[in-house]
């Protein structure tokens, strides 16, 4: 079995992230009844460390952006909320692209 | 947020005037709605000096969009440092005398959504259009971001036929972002706008076409500033553009049209 640090391990599990984040944010567009169940699946895929002491920086910004953005989206400010889950979800984008050039 | 938005605002480049090349004033179907001093707000609040302004999908916008129309052109009058009116029609209905008092009224360039309206871009009523607004040298910006399902090849020959045509492409056609700048580059008067894309399209359109190509925009009220600037920077920043590219795309590129 490979390390923990790998780069494919590492991939595997910001795509899951990923993954969660997109049911999220459709479900935010569509004003699904089941968004703050959605909401609370991406934030358990967020909980705990990662494979890599490398992206913790980035996990830790999603995980404040998307509490900010459930706090904005219970308030009733969907506006503040979607900017708050975009910038999560092109922040974690552009992290895997950089990753998948390492 | 506040750790993103400071990223965002040392990542533009010093002396840059941001210009939003997509927002919207009015009211939309589906609740929302923007005045122009609620625009001014955000643009003050983000730093952005100039936007191009159209209606939304208005309730109250009857056959030919004037009043919506009409709605756009006060908040031009009331800030016309500010803003750039664009006009709005339904290529389905009798556009000819709307699009006639717009240009008399010193609108600055055409909106079209194929999705609200329902067409096609090669409905033969569009294809006249875009050549009245190719004729009256106006540019247009289309809808060409989520639910689009045709992009490409239905426009391509519009282009191919009226070279003059200035056009905005907005949202990048992301859902065919790559096969679009392959078609479009050789047509300098298309430029990709930018607005509620994700990061990851516009790296892949900023790997893919000249920087000089693509313009910021935000599509207030479904996008807002900060996230919208965010995305862009963050993936001209991973595409290698140079700072005078990253000029070209917040100011430079939408401001040869619109000095």
């Amino acid at each position: 079995m490979k390390g923990g640090g790998d780069a494919a391990l590492r991939t595997a599990h910001l795509i899951r992230v990923d993954s969660y984040m997109d049911f999220a944010i459709l479900s935010m567009w569509t004003s699904n009844p089941r968004v703050d169940i959605m909401l609370g699946m991406l934030e358990a895929s967020l909980r705990g460390e990662g494979p890599s002491a490398g992206d913790e920086d980035l996990l830790e910004r999603l995980r404040a952006l998307v509490r900010e953005g459930r706090g904005f989206l219970a308030e009733g400010d969907f506006y503040s909320a979607m900017g708050r889950m975009r910038t999560a979800h092109d922040l974690l984008s552009i992290h895997l692209i950089r990753l998948s050039d390492e | 947020m506040e750790p993103i938005w400071s990223w965002v605002r040392e990542k533009i480049p010093a002396g840059v005037e941001v210009f939003d090349a997509h927002a919207h004033i009015g009211v939309d179907v589906d609740g929302r709605t923007v005045t122009a001093d609620e625009m001014r707000a955000l643009m003050e609040a983000a730093d952005v000096k100039r936007s191009i302004v159209f209606p939304l999908n208005d309730p109250n916008a009857r056959d030919d969009y004037s009043g919506p129309n009409e709605v756009v052109w006060n908040a031009y009058e009331q800030f016309p440092s500010s803003f750039v009116p664009f006009f709005r029609v339904n290529p389905h209905l009798d556009y000819d005398v709307e699009f006639a008092r717009c240009i008399e009224r010193g609108f600055m360039g055409l909106k079209l959504h194929p999705v609200s309206q329902q067409f096609e871009l090669d409905d033969p009523k569009v294809v006249r259009l875009l050549g009245m607004a190719a004729e009256a040298d106006l540019p247009v910006l289309v809808h060409a971001g989520f639910a689009m399902q045709r992009i490409v090849e239905p426009l391509l020959p519009t282009v191919e036929a009226h070279p003059g045509l200035r056009l905005i492409l907005g949202h990048s056609a992301m859902v065919e972002v790559l096969q679009a700048t392959r078609a479009f580059a050789g047509h300098p008067n298309v430029l990709f706008e930018t607005s509620v894309v994700q990061a990851k399209d516009l790296y892949e359109l900023c790997r893919s076409i000249d920087a000089s190509r693509i313009c910021f925009g935000s599509d207030i009220p479904y996008g807002d500033l900060p996230s919208t600037l965010h995305a862009i920077l963050a993936a001209a920043d991973a595409a290698g553009v140079p700072e005078e590219g990253i000029r070209g795309i917040l100011s430079g590129n939408i401001r040869r049209w619109f000095p």
